[in-house]
This record gives C-alpha cells, sequence and structure tokens, in this order.
C-alpha cells in the first residue's frame, strides 16, 4: 500500500509538472507568435500526442501489482 | 506587409500604421537542426533500452518489470515530445524585425523571459556582418552587430541567413532615413 502510494505520488507529480509546463508553453506560443492560428494548431497537435502518451503511462500504471505491505 | 487594417495583430509593441515591414528574420535553420540532433540522442537512448537493454536482461521482459519498464517508457517520451515543442517554441519566438524606421529584436530567452527592444535606424552607427566556420561559410549563415549612437551596446543578429544581404539592407535603409531627414531638414 505505503509502496502504490509513493509510486503514485511521483508519477502524478511528474504529469502535473508535464501538465504546467505544456499549458506554460502554449500560453506563450499562443500569446507572443505571430500567427495566433498555426499557435492553436501546432499546440492542439502537441495536445493530442501528450495526451494519449498520458493514457498509455496511466494504463501502463495501473497493469503494475504493487506487492501488500 | 503594412498593417494598415486594424484587425492586423501588430507584431511589435508601438508599431505604426504606416511603418513598412522589410524582413523578419530568424535564425538559420542550422541552428535549430542541432538542437534537433541533441534532441535525437535522447530519443535514440529509448530505442537503446528496447534494442540492447532489453534482450541483455530477459527479466525485463516478465512482469511487474514489464510495466515498469513501459512506464517509465511512457513518461520519457512525454518528457522528450515536450522537450521537442519547447526547443521548437524558443526557435520560433526569437526574431528580428526590420522596418522602414527601426530594428526591433523580440527575444524569447527561456520559456518566461519576454523581451522586446527596438532601435530607430537613424541612430546606426556602424554595421557589421560576421560570418564564421566552416557550416557558416557553407551555408551562408553568421551574426551581423549594428552599432547605435547612443547605446554602448551592439544590436546583434545572432546566427541570420545571409548576413550580408541583411547588413546591406539595414545600411540602405539607413541612407533613406539619412536623405528623408536631409532633405526635410534643408526645406
Amino acid at each position: 500500500m505505503t509502496i502504490k502510494l509513493i509510486a503514485q505520488i511521483i508519477f502524478f507529480l511528474l504529469a502535473a509538472f508535464i501538465g504546467l509546463y505544456s499549458a506554460i508553453m502554449i500560453y506563450v506560443l499562443i500569446r507572443f507568435g505571430q500567427s495566433r492560428i498555426l499557435g492553436m494548431i501546432i499546440s492542439i497537435f502537441y495536445l493530442i500526442i501528450i495526451i494519449g502518451l498520458y493514457s498509455a503511462a496511466v494504463a501502463n500504471f495501473d497493469l503494475i501489482s504493487f506487492p501488500n505491505l | 506587409m503594412n498593417g494598415t487594417t486594424n484587425r492586423v495583430r501588430p507584431l511589435f509593441p508601438g508599431q505604426q500604421p504606416d511603418e513598412k515591414i522589410y524582413l523578419i528574420i530568424r535564425r538559420h535553420w542550422i541552428v535549430l537542426a542541432k538542437q534537433i540532433l541533441v534532441w535525437l540522442l535522447f530519443a535514440a537512448l529509448l530505442l537503446g533500452i528496447d534494442g540492447y537493454l532489453v534482450p541483455m536482461f530477459p527479466t525485463l521482459q516478465i512482469a511487474p518489470y514489464s510495466e515498469i519498464l513501459a512506464i517509465i517508457r511512457s513518461v520519457y517520451l512525454m518528457f522528450l515530445i515536450a522537450a521537442l515543442f519547447s526547443i521548437w517554441i524558443l526557435y520560433y519566438l526569437n526574431y528580428q524585425i526590420i522596418t522602414n524606421e527601426r530594428i526591433v529584436d523580440v527575444s524569447q530567452k527561456n520559456l518566461l523571459n519576454h523581451t522586446t527592444a527596438e532601435f530607430h535606424l537613424s541612430r546606426t552607427q556602424d554595421v557589421t556582418a560576421e560570418i564564421k566556420g566552416v557550416l557558416g561559410n557553407f551555408l551562408n549563415f553568421g551574426n551581423v552587430y549594428v552599432q547605435t549612437a547612443a547605446e554602448t551596446d551592439r544590436f546583434e543578429f545572432d546566427r541570420v541567413p545571409n548576413p550580408q544581404q541583411v547588413a546591406k539592407l539595414i545600411l540602405d535603409l539607413y541612407e533613406q532615413i539619412d536623405k528623408a531627414g536631409q532633405t526635410s531638414g534643408g526645406v
């Protein structure tokens, strides 16, 4: 139980970091970029990839059987 | 290219409606390619794990190690994609604009450090184009330094394509301003 909790905390902290970092990148791109449309298209493309990878990571995480301590 | 309509978003603060943009310039593509090459080395690490590490240690193919490896791979891939996006954003958001009135340097040093510097072409004292190294000569990119009258710092165009043409454009625009100033001053 403890190992699972620690693994969950690490995993979701990493995911939160990526999420925050992605949000900042998209904000900066749309705010300071020359073309908002280009910024939005690239951001949507990026979000599709990153959400797909996050879903795969969550699915992999659920598959791990942690030892009961 | 002159932003006469109000619907067009100005490229930099203080852009005049009648201001004509002559050039928007970024670093040479080789600068981006070099960064992507470093990124590719980190991406190759992932292939190396699948190609060499997993066959070398067969235990990594058995549960729960295979799942742990899969989650590490997914998270690492997320960081890789975010890094690639970040590299492109920092390349895309660093540019210089040369107009008929001024030079504007828009720079994004990191995600939270955005600066816009500008100076009027009338203050130009000296323009230097510099091409260095094998790649610079082969691909025709280099630095352009613009010395201004009022400031001690030089205005720098970092590794831009066709630096000599950029320098010539700045000097031509400076001469136009100089001539216009002399004409209006003489009347």
